[in-house]
């Protein structure tokens, strides 16, 4: 089936982007085609490459870009949910002229009709609400 | 059309379960999942939906120490939640 994945809570204020990372594993596992993972509201966090847990935790973050390396997914962050959380990618930060960028590589910043059409196209659409 | 639903929010969120409850159909399934596996503590979770056939996501329910060995809840993989999303016609995410 062609799933995609809608994540919508931060590392630590939520379980949602392990959760979905779990899932996403499981479903490329099980021979499933994941469309779209689309980052949302709070879950924009997930995309950032600054964050810095300490060595024994599970690192979300890493994880993330890593499933998405492996298998070369669509991971799309929401611009306007990512800008005004301060995740931004370099042509970005250029164009509010600020002094940083953070936004992983392994991550596309575009607009919710991304979402709207992987909704579209999608068997079936998760929800990671936080 | 059979429908999934999956439930993320502890019992102290009433309303969202009270929306649950009114959505709900015979024949549906719930999956429990994140803090929605405490749910696995209230003996009344099964008197109030009848015909539907309850999970509980495996690591959440361990990764909080919740006893299910009474319960009618069925233990589920990630591998699990990902055939009960392909399984029913419909998903509803309640968060």
């Amino acid at each position: 089936m062609k799933l995609s994945i809608l994540v919508l809570g931060s590392p630590y204020n939520s379980q949602a982007a392990y959760s979905a990372l779990r899932y996403t594993q499981a479903a490329l596992d099980s021979g499933h085609e994941i469309y779209r993972v689309f980052f949302y509201q709070d879950g924009v966090h997930a995309c950032s490459n600054l964050p810095a847990p300490p060595q024994d935790e599970f690192n979300t973050y890493e994880a993330w870009q890593t499933l998405q390396e492996k298998h070369e997914l669509d991971c799309v962050t929401c611009i306007a949910a990512a800008a005004r959380r301060g995740v931004l990618n370099e042509e970005e930060s250029k164009r509010h002229n600020l002094p940083a960028f953070n936004l992983a590589t392994q991550f596309s910043l575009s607009g919710l009709g991304q979402l709207i059409e992987a909704n579209a196209e999608s068997d079936r659409l998760v929800t990671f609400g936080a | 059309m059979p429908t999934l639903h999956t439930l993320n929010r502890s019992p102290a969120n009433i309303q969202l379960f009270e929306q649950l409850i009114n959505t709900i159909r015979p024949g549906d399934t719930l999956l429990l999942l994140e803090d929605g596996v405490y749910y696995c503590l209230q003996n009344k979770l099964n008197r109030k939906i009848q015909d539907i056939q309850v999970y509980a996501l495996k690591d959440d329910v361990h990764a909080r120490g919740i006893p299910i060995e009474q319960s009618d809840v069925l233990l589920a993989s990630y591998e699990d939640f990902v055939n009960l999303t392909c399984e029913n016609d419909k998903l509803v995410n309640w968060y």
